[in-house]
């Protein structure tokens, strides 16, 4: 039996990339590991996010704050998640007031630890919107709706 | 292929395509591959990390240790300076597991403080992973040959950290297609229409970077055709997931590396149209490893000079889009059909005088029979003797192949003895066997050249050291690169095998292929290489009569041994 399988595996050609391929999906996210989650579901609808100054125009992440906007969603996305951790639906079970504090806690990451932080920081108020993006009669709609300001 | 091949034979030939052939790069292509990679790992090292202060969501690494000491002043130029150094004597060649240790631990460091900046990116993780690919490779290599034990495929360290570096980069496609398959519960192509509300949102955070004007629903109209129809989402989007999943055969060889490569390529490409994606060192290492395009061009211009014209068009460009449109024939890389062709007539004149009744043979004073062009052993039931029964391995590569084989042959040589053959030559069995053999001389001389492909990783582990390795292994290519070459490799393992069973010695000395190489002078190449091998074969043998005990008269023998290997 010993015997077999060990020549079953080496007749595996490639051993290294199915060790490597191993190893991501044990540790999942751990430099230069990764289990590349990036687009690994699509659902129904979608959204994204994006600041506004307290006029409500909108501001350039990366030129003003030297963040991406889809970086800047990943920290926004884990507070969610942190959020909705043992709720029924997860995420999807957030009351407003819940996605606001996540809003808020994005916003204040943001002038924190950005790299342009004194530029976040100079602006009097920072306003999250999310873009929900879904199919609606067979056309793509979108629409934005404020989620936090701090 | 031929139109009326049977169906059989079709798939047993695409089967073929996906045959696992290691790679041995030559001496000018692991140069090239040594400074493009040495170019995208300095890429790779991402600038700008200085002006983060603390690491607020720690991960990797930066779980244990912290990386905040990267943002002390000056920094970020001693990094850079250390990669650079050590860049340069990777590219050199010297002291590489320190110079890539140097490097990695550079790029670790960096990319890991970035990621713990409270989001986690993933554009530099195939550049990391192939570095340590390589790593391992040069750490393992002094380890292995203290050891005694050789590297995989018989490849030198060089090879084969060429070979882990492509395997660590297509481990990236294939756990990405695994992840795509867990998470949507293995409902991934069905939802690929739904990619369309991904470009939306992928644009619209493209914008918002910088609010352009116009980047926002600059693709909104394809998304929703990728909605309007759906079989053009499955069509599109979901041939990713086969492509990302099956991945790992672009390490299988050449041609699997080429089509692999340029349809990866090809879907980054559009990707970073659709979506805005960059995916720049995906593209990069693509195009290094596995598109290859300097090869494609050399074997274009190889085959254009040889005659052998294959709808190149001349320019060097189009060498790499026939190479990728048109069907290259499966035995390329083992051995091109020409060459095939010429060498199975030559093994079949030297070891059946070429003719269709030699095929099958019994020689005097043998207990087995002796079939095809090579001479194949095939013994009786309950019969064995000192030589490896070689004739059943035929008939599966025969199966394999496509050929239909007669259940007969599929079993022990129906004869029990020489009396029993001579009695049955004329017979229908023996005729239909002799019919078949005639018609599979390619295929025979297939498994012949694969035999003798096999030999290459025993010779280099029984070579004497290093450079002695490096010496066979150069002459072995040299001689495999022309048609008499590779004639003369066959025959002379099929006559006096590989030399490496250290049974097989007169005083110390053996008389194989190995000794053979070891023998051969200079660095020949092209046909001088093949006369050199029977110059050289010849010496061999002439020493092995000498060292042969007197009681074994082989002197009768040397005469005829020395034509054989004259004529290569």
């Amino acid at each position: 039996m010993r015997e077999s399988v060990l020549r079953m595996w080496r007749a595996v050609p490639c051993k290294l990339l199915w060790a490597f391929v191993a190893v991501c999906a044990l540790v999942q996210e751990w430099y230069p590991f990764s289990h590349f989650p990036m687009y690994s579901n699509f659902e129904p609808h979608t959204y994204y996010i994006y600041l506004a100054d307290s006029e409500d125009r909108p501001v350039a992440l990366q030129s003003e704050f030297g963040i991406r906007t889809s970086n800047f969603k990943k920290i926004y996305d884990r507070k969610l998640r942190e959020l909705g951790k043992g709720k029924p639906r997860g995420t999807k079970s957030l009351t407003p007031e819940e996605r606001a504090e996540a809003g808020r806690y994005a916003i204040g990451f943001l002038r924190q630890n950005s790299v342009k932080r004194s530029r976040a920081q100079a602006f009097p108020a920072l306003k999250l919107y999310e873009v929900q993006i879904r199919m609606e009669g067979g056309a793509i709609r979108t629409e934005a709706r404020a989620i936090a300001e701090g | 292929m031929e139109p009326g091949a049977p169906t059989a034979t079709r798939f047993a030939r695409i089967l073929s395509w996906f045959r696992f052939e290691p790679v041995r790069h030559a001496f000018w292509e692991l140069l090239l591959f040594r400074l493009g990679f040495a170019w995208i790992m300095w890429r790779a090292l991402p600038g700008g990390f200085q002006q983060y202060r603390d690491q607020p969501e720690p991960n990797g690494i930066a779980q244990w240790i912290d990386l905040t000491w990267l943002t002390d002043p000056g920094r970020a130029e001693q990094v850079r300076w250390a990669t650079g150094i050590a860049l340069v004597f990777y590219v050199f060649g010297l002291l590489r597991v320190p110079a890539l240790t140097v490097v990695i631990a550079c790029h670790v460091a960096v990319c890991t403080f970035l990621n713990s900046q409270g989001a986690i990116g993933h554009t530099a993780q195939i550049v990391g992973m192939a570095m340590v690919a390589q790593w391992l490779v040069f750490a393992w290599a002094p380890i292995a040959r203290r050891l005694g034990r050789p590297l995989p495929h018989g490849y030198s360290p060089e090879q084969l950290a060429v070979d882990w570096a492509r395997q660590a980069v297509m481990a990236t496609y294939v756990i990405s297609a695994l992840t795509k398959l867990v998470r949507s519960d293995g409902r991934w192509i069905l939802d690929a229409p739904y990619f369309g509300l991904q470009i939306v949102k992928s644009n619209g955070m493209d914008y918002y970077n910088r609010l352009q004007a116009g980047a926002d629903d600059g693709m909104q109209w394809l998304a929703q055709i990728l909605l309007d129809h759906p079989w053009s989402a499955w069509f599109l989007i979901g041939i990713a997931l086969p492509l990302e999943l099956f991945a790992f055969a672009a390490c299988f060889n050449r041609r699997t590396a080429l089509w692999f490569g340029v349809l990866l390529l090809a879907f980054h490409s559009t990707v970073s149209v659709v979506m805005r994606l960059g995916f720049m060192y995906n593209k990069l290492l693509l195009l290094l490893f596995f598109v290859n395009l300097p090869f494609w061009i050399v074997w274009g211009i190889r085959h254009v000079a040889a005659g052998r014209r294959r709808a190149l068009g001349g320019a060097a460009a189009a060498v790499l889009t026939a190479a990728v449109l048109l069907p290259l024939r499966p035995t390329v890389a083992a051995v091109d059909p020409a060459t095939a062709a010429w060498v199975g007539r030559k093994v079949w004149q030297n070891e059946c005088g070429g003719t269709v009744e030699g095929l099958v043979s019994w020689n005097a004073g043998e207990h087995f029979a002796s079939v095809g062009i090579g001479h194949f052993i095939w013994y009786p039931e309950g019969v064995r003797g000192p030589f490896e029964e070689s004739f059943p391995k035929l008939v599966a590569h025969l199966s394999a192949s496509g050929v239909e084989v007669p259940a007969w042959v599929k079993g022990p040589c129906p004869w029990k003895t020489r009396a029993e053959f001579l009695a049955a030559r004329e017979g229908s069995q023996v005729a239909a066997l002799r019919k078949l053999l005639a018609a599979t001389v390619p295929q025979q001389t297939e498994l012949l050249v694969r035999r003798m492909e096999a030999a290459l990783p025993k010779l280099l582990g029984a070579a004497a050291d290093g450079a002695g390795r490096s010496r066979v292994e150069a002459r072995f290519q040299a001689l495999r690169a022309t048609k008499e070459g590779t004639f003369a490799l066959i025959d002379y393992v099929n006559f006096k095998g590989e030399g490496t069973n250290p049974s097989e010695r007169y005083r110390g000395e053996g008389w194989g292929l190995l000794q053979v190489l070891e023998g051969m002078e200079g660095s020949p190449q092209g046909v001088a290489a093949a006369r050199e091998f029977g110059a050289s074969a010849a010496r061999v043998l002439a020493r092995r009569v000498r060292n042969a005990p007197p009681e074994r008269n082989e002197g009768r023998w040397l005469k005829g041994w020395t034509a054989r290997v004259s004529a290569y």
